[in-house]
């Protein structure tokens, strides 16, 4: 059954997360790269992020992601590359990693489709001693537990979160100094992503393409998106 | 193929889109108008051209693209 993740990984959609690239690239001014850091990024997705910092900061970056259609585009993004982006087709709930390798870990709308315990015990597992977990991530204000039920089941999302519940799964595994911050989809400006319908895009694809506005229009006041960096 | 750009221009009216058609041209504009034919844009980041140019309809709407002649469109949209 096709779903959402699927039409994304069709598309070939970059910086498949709410805010953008741009959001990404304000984030990684604030993380201080340099070349000596090691940094997972954790669902690349077509491997845009992973690249920009790569080819910016000339840091040492891994990159994984589960999704074949993924990893297939972001394969052949980081083969023209100067620097090397070591891909890996593993999940964050099992990282093919040694303990306390990575300065910093950047999970751009992944955490949300995944088994949260799991992925937070490995992603604090693998990052060194004060190593940053930057994170953005679906959240909601307000939603009733039906409403968080059909926005779950149509984007497969193992959680859907409020930030002050995200902060406490973070506090509970162990990472501190953390700082989150809210915003709504509503809120101006809101960076977008582009994005384009070929003739080639099955029906049940553009139905899942158009549910997902729907979805965006009905909750777009309740969900919105959280930003959050904590510390090992 | 027709009817499936006549349903995406319908529910992406009012926004900017780039749509791209089977001659190699690339048209960029807000769709102000739909028809099950033809999808209408004003075009963006353009000085208004004075008097005469797209017709009756087009004076309202913009111009015209043939539905039949899409090959793709590109918007810009928030995924989580």
């Amino acid at each position: 059954m096709t779903t959402y993740l699927d039409v994304l990984a069709e598309l070939g959609i970059d910086g498949a997360h709410p805010g953008g690239f741009l959001l990404t690239k304000y984030i990684l001014r604030k993380l201080k790269i340099k070349q000596t850091t090691h940094l997972l990024d954790v669902g690349c997705g077509t491997g845009q992020t992973a690249t920009y910092i790569s080819e910016k900061y000339g840091a040492n970056v891994t990159a994984i992601d589960i999704h074949p259609k993924m990893l297939e585009k972001a394969r052949a993004r980081f083969s023209s590359l100067s620097r090397p982006v070591h891909l890996h087709n593993a999940s964050v709930e099992s990282l093919p990693f040694p303990a306390e390798q990575f300065d910093a870990i950047l999970c751009e709308s992944v955490l949300s489709f995944v088994i949260l315990p799991k992925a937070l015990q490995e992603i604090y597992r693998v990052l060194k001693p004060h190593g940053k977990l930057i994170g953005i991530e679906a959240a909601y204000s307000q939603l009733t537990e039906n409403e968080k039920k059909e926005i779950a089941s149509f984007y497969r999302f193992r959680q859907l979160l409020t930030p002050k519940e995200w902060s406490a799964h973070l506090s509970n595994h162990g990472f501190h100094g953390i700082e989150i911050a809210y915003c709504s989809t509503k809120q101006r400006p809101v960076s977008q992503t582009p994005f384009t319908i070929t003739s080639t895009l099955s029906e049940e694809m553009l139905a899942i393409l158009n549910r997902h506005e729907y979805m965006k229009k009905r909750y777009g006041k309740q969900l919105g998106y959280c930003i959050f960096s904590c510390k090992k | 193929m027709s009817q499936r750009w006549y349903d995406v221009c319908c529910r992406y009216h009012g926004q900017i889109v780039r749509i791209h058609d089977r001659f190699g041209n690339v048209h960029i504009g807000r769709i102000t108008h739909v028809t099950p034919n033809r999808v209408y844009i004003v075009p963006v980041g353009q000085k208004k051209l004075g008097g005469f140019g797209y017709g009756y309809i087009g004076w309202r709407f913009g111009y015209g693209i043939a539905l039949a002649a899409i090959i793709g469109i590109t918007l810009i949209g928030l995924f989580w």
